[in-house]
């Protein structure tokens, strides 16, 4: 039969369920007979129950009804974002093989005017302008780019988290 | 002869701005009123991390909320709490992203004049109060320009 | 107790249901968000004592989890995973709110605030205040506030959500014998408090 310091660093383990089936019986069978180790097991169980007890009202008073709703809405900015993405992606491969198809047709034009005066005019393709570069930066969901901003007493703020950007005028607030 | 091959080769097609008069441009303004403590509105549950940590205040509270379909290069006013108004004017829309200048007034004061880009469906959001520490309320504006 | 057991014959397992939810099926997300809610929002009450804050851990915890789907490995279970997510959210909580320093206060003053206790903040940021009886609560609320962050998780994961000491060492990443000795300070702390009133 186990002693008291054979159980005395067994009993949190014992409590937890964490020990194998015959020391979790040895441990059982001193407890039983020991005040003092039955006291220490009511101990750590006490603190178990005031800790589910507690538990439990705080939960009982959440409402987690709009934790779906928010969720799926965070998922389509999510999905959204990396559609974005995608077609960023996209689009810039696309100028890239504008751009190396150009720089392929500049060189070959070049070979052909060394070999020869073979190169004939011809109307000028489109009348767009170059393509303005686009930035495809890592935006944050909510970012926010100010070109001008004018006011008094005012200031920026930005959560780095969602990116989102406000301007904060500092004024009192009049009562409505 | 051969500037006029590299005008050839280098022209490439304009990028295609979405033509805004093709695209709807839904605009919502929400009027919130932030205060240190009180109960918060649970249409708000999903900004409030985010306010909390911008405003301090802990507590917020839609006072007024509107949403309208706006025109292009017009003008758009949205009332505000306190004799306030929101004006607004969309300029453009290129790859998702709202151009539009934005002037918050109170009676004949401009507060604020600004011009921004703004991510279609993104919210910006304004501010007017002193600090959370004093204690005082303030209001938060949110601006959310959707095009569809 | 086998958490992977399922409680109704026909529901399907956590894999199959993440498996699913990559392939884009969004209700198989839905029904692991609806299993592990209660279990994850307990644990963020227990963490920061404010309902409100726990909520909004829970949603950032199931949304973190959306986006990071595709890096679960599926060498712990799905729930320690969605623990650890929920665990971190918390401790970064907590960090972020000591270091808050509204926009143009003096440092000095940053860290004198105070909010007027009223009995219904009391019921909506102080849960455990109910529990049993009002001074247990109140003096197991005192004794929980004191833990670090780190005790804290592990007592909570351990009697509130009922994780082994292995499952616990998955969601803390950290030994086996680590989670031990919290759950012993934090135990012997929680005891010394409780110690007269039962």
């Amino acid at each position: 039969m186990m002693s008291c310091t054979d159980v005395a660093g067994l009993l949190e383990p014992f409590v937890d369920s964490e020990l194998t089936p015959a020391t979790l019986l040895d441990v059982a069978r001193h407890a039983g007979h020991c005040r003092s180790c039955e006291a220490q097991v009511a101990d750590l169980l006490g603190v178990r129950e005031a800790l589910v007890t507690g538990s439990e009202r705080a939960v009982a008073g959440l409402d987690l009804s709009g934790v779906w709703p928010h969720v799926a809405r965070e998922m389509d900015r999510v999905d959204a974002q990396a559609a974005w993405r995608a077609r960023s992606e996209g689009r810039r491969v696309s100028r890239r093989l504008v751009v190396w198809g150009s720089v392929a047709a500049i060189a070959a034009g070049a070979m052909l005017m060394m070999r020869g005066p073979f190169l004939t005019t011809g109307p000028v393709a489109g009348d767009g302008a170059p393509a303005a570069p686009t930035r495809v930066a890592k935006r944050l969901p909510n970012s926010v780019y100010i070109d001008r901003l004018a006011g008094k007493d005012i200031a920026l703020r930005r959560e780095p988290k969602s990116g989102t950007t406000m301007i904060w005028v500092h004024h009192e607030v009049q009562n409505r | 002869m051969l500037t006029t091959a590299l005008v050839a080769v280098l022209a490439a097609p304009a990028i295609a701005q979405a033509a805004p008069s093709d695209t709807t441009l839904r605009i919502e303004v929400t009027a919130v009123r932030a205060a240190d403590s009180g109960p918060s509105d649970p249409s708000l549950v999903a900004l409030r991390p985010r306010l909390r940590r911008l405003v301090g205040y802990r507590a917020f509270q839609v006072v007024n909320q509107e949403a309208r379909d706006c025109d292009w290069r017009s003008e758009a006013h949205f009332s505000l709490p306190g004799g306030r108004r929101l004006q607004l004017l969309p300029k453009s829309l290129d790859d998702d992203v709202v151009r539009m200048q934005v002037r918050l007034l109170e009676g004949r004061h401009r507060l604020v004049d600004t011009n921004i880009r703004v991510m279609s469906g993104a919210t910006m959001m304004f501010g007017v109060g002193r600090d959370a520490r004093v204690g005082d309320e303030a209001l938060i504006i949110l601006l959310k320009p959707e095009a569809k | 107790m086998s958490r992977q057991t399922d409680q109704h014959a026909v529901s399907p397992g956590d894999g199959e249901l993440v498996l699913r939810a990559r392939q884009g099926d969004r209700q198989a997300f839905r029904e692991l968000v609806e299993r592990y809610q209660r279990k994850v929002a307990a644990l963020a009450v227990g963490m920061l004592r404010n309902r409100e804050d726990a909520l909004d851990v829970v949603q950032d915890t199931f949304t973190k989890a959306y986006q990071s789907l595709d890096r679960f490995k599926g060498d712990s279970s799905f729930y320690t995973w969605v623990y650890r997510i929920a665990v971190n959210l918390c401790i970064d909580h907590q960090r972020r709110e000591a270091r808050y320093v509204p926009l143009g206060v003096d440092a000095d003053e940053a860290n004198d605030e105070t909010v007027p206790v009223t009995s219904d903040d009391l019921e909506r940021n102080e849960p455990f205040e109910h529990a049993r009886s009002q001074e247990i609560g109140a003096r197991l609320a005192n004794a929980i506030e004191e833990l670090t962050p780190d005790h804290r998780a592990v007592i909570l994961l351990r009697e509130v959500d009922g994780l082994s000491y292995e499952e616990i060492s998955q969601v803390l990443e950290c030994p086996k014998g680590t989670v031990m000795s919290r759950l012993h300070y934090a135990r012997r702390q929680l005891q010394a408090r409780l110690r007269g009133l039962r």
